[in-house]
């Protein structure tokens, strides 16, 4: 019965789009102990790892420890407390509570909590920064079209970034218009 | 939503979908399930778990290796090979245990001198 009931609160509290993050973050001390056996969902990095190089992971994430590099992640990454970034980090949604020196683009949400020390930049669609939290940089929110946009998701949310990803023919002629644009104007 | 910010002391998880490349340091028994290519300083239990991957120069205090290893493996303590564990590379340690079944590549070079040490911490 108790399994049932946490059977159905996990995936709803991740289903929760800019919540979810907290809700996995509360989550994390249960759901990691079970450990070996059971399918990991959500991984936590304690507190005295240091991890000098890239990480990627797929695996809802919360980091206590320090990276200093960049973070590639399709899920939620959630910086605790104590936690410290030196590098950019690249998630689906992104929850700040510690200190990140770099840029943080979500393809989702970012959440700058009162606790949260960012100086760098924010690219995402949905940003929001709790008062009392500590933040020097720019916020750029990639034009989120309407209705339309959830029947093409891949086109809509940020132009840029998303075009490069996905064709090189589209990343060329920008690059080139960028480069000839940029020359002109020096 | 504080409970999140509360640092676990029994140690952390790499799961299966992490992919790290660099150098990593911990101070806190350690499962590695997923891909990591580098180093590895610790100073704890390192568990390299079944579906872990390492390419890495080890370097711990209590090492076990259950899943795949490519490089040095160097412990203050011991190393222990299990029955799924794929090691090629070198073992440094005072004390190696390598379980039937395991697969192991390199030489084994054993410090008798730090394993009475080593043991008379583990009687205390």
């Amino acid at each position: 019965m108790a399994r049932n009931i946490m059977s159905v609160f996990g995936p709803n509290g991740r289903a929760a789009g800019a919540e979810s993050a907290a809700g996995a973050g509360e989550a994390a001390p249960a759901a990691a102990a079970p450990s070996q056996s059971a399918p990991l969902a959500l991984m936590t990095l304690g507190k005295t790892l240091v991890f000098k190089g890239e990480i990627s992971a797929d695996e809802d994430l919360v980091l206590f420890g320090r990276v200093e590099g960049s973070i590639t992640h399709t899920g939620s990454v959630t910086i605790a407390l104590g936690g410290v970034v030196t590098g950019n980090v690249y998630a689906r949604s992104i929850t700040i509570r510690g200190t990140i020196e770099g840029d943080v683009e979500a393809t989702e949400s970012a959440t700058v909590a009162p606790s949260a020390v960012l100086n760098g930049d924010i690219v995402a669609p949905r940003v929001s920064i709790v008062d009392g939290a500590e933040f020097n940089g720019s916020v750029k929110m990639p034009p989120r079209a309407p209705a339309e946009s959830k029947k093409a998701p891949a086109k809509a949310p940020a132009p840029a970034p998303a075009a490069a990803a996905d064709s090189k023919a589209t990343l060329s002629e920008q690059d080139a218009a960028r480069v000839l644009g940029g020359a002109g104007a020096k | 939503m504080d409970s999140s910010d509360k640092p676990r002391d029994d140690g952390s998880v790499l799961g299966p979908t992490l992919r790290f490349k660099g150098e990593l340091t911990a101070g806190e028994d350690l499962l590695i399930e997923g891909q990591i290519a580098g180093s590895i300083r610790h100073s704890r239990r390192l568990t390299i778990g079944r579906q872990g991957h390492v390419k890495a120069q080890i370097e711990g205090h209590i090492v076990s290796i259950a899943g795949t290893v490519e490089g040095d493996v160097q412990a203050q303590t011991s190393v222990a090979v299990m029955e799924t564990g794929r090691l090629s590379g070198d073992i440094r340690a005072p004390s190696v245990s390598i379980v039937d079944g395991a697969d192991f590549n390199g030489n084994v070079i054993m410090d008798t001198s730090k394993r009475s040490h080593g043991r008379d911490t583990d009687k205390r």
